[in-house]
């Protein structure tokens, strides 16, 4: 699969401008996250970012004349960071498949891919991918959410448990919920669930940052699950729900290693426009930043490309969550710093940006999880490095 | 291994100061929280008086806000209200309670050594970063990751270690009476704490009704009250003592207002970094 830089240079440049219908809201959805609906569900240039298949997306973003689907993670990961130097909030809050559809498109079988994918084209819909759990978090050993049968004549199945940290979990239409099934490592399954179901509960929590996400506390009290939906129940126990949540860690964390790298270029440049002068210290911090995202940038785009060729290889996937999460929290940081006492009063963006930053240093793994995971990767010899393959 | 999490006993003084010092702000905050331990601090060096930080920035609780016919300025206090433009900038709330923003043009910390605001305010925010620390430790007990408590996880350890090493750089530079300097190191160092702690906390640092309010709360202190360097060449950050100190485009900046809705304007510029 070739990257032409050309093509993604044509591809940032369509995501800069629709970045731009962000920025008059930003503030407003951080204020109100229940505006994020009315402001991101009524214009259907949205549901072109967000991975929509050929399929179901007769209308896609073209970039010098030719379709583009942003179905894969190189062109996700130059699409997000562009809108992320506006609102990552925003952009992590519109409608369409966002994780679960990575679920979707690797196990789900035909009919409940088009029940899936017909929905979110038909009405705008958001979408949930429900993993963690209060308690453990993302732990699946030690996953409470249970599906079991509904009685004793074995038809049907009941869902029971509570998800928390869920992303657009309280407006969501339709998602993935993690529960296991049976004991052992293989007994987590992916239940393809629509939230209008009796005993499905979503609830928006009060967040301090990434407002607009609307992060929910999902509760499930014998919610009626049927066989048909649970996703890859016709494949076999190894390649069904966990094996799905793996690759779709693996092929997500580039994308949120590019939200947080928009979110700090993002702070570099807002004091480049507006700091007028800048003596000899700030100068070099200010191109300390930008080689370091110049090199994060880099990072990002060598996980995104292994996630492509791989799904099943996490190991630049954490690299490059490792290097951004950190960029964008020193990043957003550094620019208040840089406008000096009370900037977080006077530039309610940066504030707002800092905020936001830190969320990306818990979603989708810690940077302690990603550490371990690269240094398995680099012992396993999953790096490109000098050594001679063994 | 067991895990012990025993916090230090409650109100114990690191150093014999006198009975009335500043350390007794830090009990309060450990104790109290936030809230309730800034209007004592403020009853106690600064009743009446808005105390202004050096970009001419208040964060008090509104009580403590409704008392006061005065703001603190380089050469005293002035009558509030008498030609002084004040602004509103947010309103922060916390646990049912509210602390307030304003800008009020003229205003800022007294000339020469830290006064007893801003001294009492560095051991406030220990304090909060002592009961952060606690609280971390409580939340990381209880929890288990494959069968094993979190707290006792070696990364995990370490981070708590980077938390605790910066509360412990404060209590040291708190023992004598502290410069300018001193207060700004301690702001930064619980600044540093406080994200470990975050960090340390996840998802759970991040909701609203979770420690992370009371991390951004001491925050907040940090960014309205530190003290400046005074040593900054022109156009670097700080340097000055009135106003925000710092130039910039002020009106394409987009000022806070009560509700938060003015988003700047501009466009970013395209660097050379941008272009893939």
């Amino acid at each position: 699969m070739t990257t032409d830089p050309g093509f993604l240079a044509g591809l940032r440049g369509l995501a800069r401008e629709h970045a731009e219908l962000l920025r008059p809201t930003a503030l407003g959805l951080d204020a109100d996250p229940s505006t994020g609906p009315a402001l991101l569900g009524s214009d259907p240039r949205w549901l072109r970012l967000t991975g929509m298949p050929a399929a179901y997306n007769p209308d896609p973003l073209r970039v010098a004349g030719r379709p583009v689907y942003v179905d894969r993670c190189v062109e996700q990961v130059v699409v997000m960071e562009e809108l992320a130097r506006v609102d990552a909030a925003a952009v992590l809050a519109l409608p369409g498949p966002s994780m679960s559809g990575f679920v979707v498109a690797d196990i789900a079988d035909e009919e409940q891919r088009d029940r899936y994918y017909r929905r979110l084209a038909d009405r705008p819909t958001w979408t949930f991918f429900g993993m963690t759990e209060p308690a453990h978090g993302s732990d699946p050993a030690s996953m409470g959410t249970a599906l079991r049968p509904a009685g004793e004549d074995g038809a049907g199945l009941v869902l029971n448990g509570t998800k928390r940290f869920v992303g657009n979990g309280a407006r969501a239409g339709v998602g993935v919920v993690f529960a296991r099934r049976h004991p052992g490592p293989l007994g987590v399954v992916a239940v393809l669930l629509e939230t209008d179901r009796p005993g499905f509960t979503g609830i928006p929590l009060e967040t301090l940052g990434l407002r607009g996400l609307q992060l929910s506390e999902l509760r499930m009290r014998d919610v009626p699950v049927a066989d048909a939906d649970v996703l890859g129940r016709h494949r076999p126990a190894t390649r069904g729900g966990m094996w799905a949540a793996v690759r779709t860690f693996n092929r997500y964390r580039p994308v949120v290693a590019s939200f947080a790298l928009g979110v700090a270029q993002g702070a570099h440049d807002y004091v480049v426009a507006h700091r007028r002068q800048l003596g000899a210290g700030d100068r070099d911090r200010l191109a300390d930043l930008a080689d370091r995202l110049a090199g994060t940038r880099a990072t990002v785009m060598a996980a995104a490309e292994s996630a492509d060729h791989d799904p099943g290889d996490g190991t630049l996937a954490s690299a490059a969550k490792i290097r951004a999460t950190a960029l964008a929290e020193e990043s957003t940081l550094l620019a208040l710093r840089m406008f000096g006492p009370g900037a977080r009063w006077e530039h309610p963006m940066l504030d707002k940006w800092a905020r936001d930053a830190r969320a990306f240093e818990f979603m989708e793994g810690t940077s302690n999880v990603q550490r371990l995971t690269l240094a398995q990767g680099h012992l396993n010899g999953r790096l490109d490095d000098v050594r001679p393959a063994a | 291994m067991t895990v012990t999490t025993t916090g230090p006993p409650a109100g114990a003084p690191v150093t014999a100061g006198p009975a009335g010092g500043p350390e007794r702000h830090r009990e309060a905050a450990y104790r109290d929280g936030p809230v309730s331990a800034l209007i004592q601090l403020h009853d106690a060096t600064s009743p009446g008086v808005l105390p202004a930080g050096p970009g001419g920035h208040v964060f008090v609780p509104r009580e403590a806000e409704a008392t006061c016919d005065r703001y603190g300025a380089s050469a005293g206090p002035r009558p509030r209200g008498a030609g002084a433009d004040e602004h509103r900038l947010g309103l922060i709330a916390l646990e049912g309670r509210e602390l307030i923003a304003l800008r009020v043009d003229g205003s800022g910390p007294p000339a020469g050594e830290p006064d007893g605001w801003a001294t009492g305010l560095a051991w406030l925010r220990l304090g909060l970063a002592e009961r952060l620390v606690d609280r971390v430790t409580t939340h990381l007990g209880g929890r288990t990751v494959q069968r094993t408590v979190t707290l006792n996880l070696p990364l995990v350890r370490a981070m708590l270690a980077d938390a605790v090493a910066g509360t412990t750089e404060c209590r040291a530079l708190l023992k004598a009476a502290p410069t300018s300097a001193t207060l700004r190191r301690v702001h930064r160092s619980l600044d540093e704490t406080g994200r470990t702690c975050l960090h340390l906390l996840g998802a759970a640092g991040f909701v609203a009704d979770g420690p992370g309010s009371e991390v951004r709360v001491s925050e907040l202190l940090a960014d309205t009250y530190a003290p400046t360097a005074d040593d900054g060449g022109a156009g670097d950050s700080g340097g000055e003592h009135s106003g925000t100190g710092v130039p910039y485009d002020h009106a394409s900046c987009g000022h806070a207002t009560y509700d938060g809705r003015t988003a700047p304007a501009g466009h970013p510029p395209t660097t050379e970094l941008e272009r893939p």
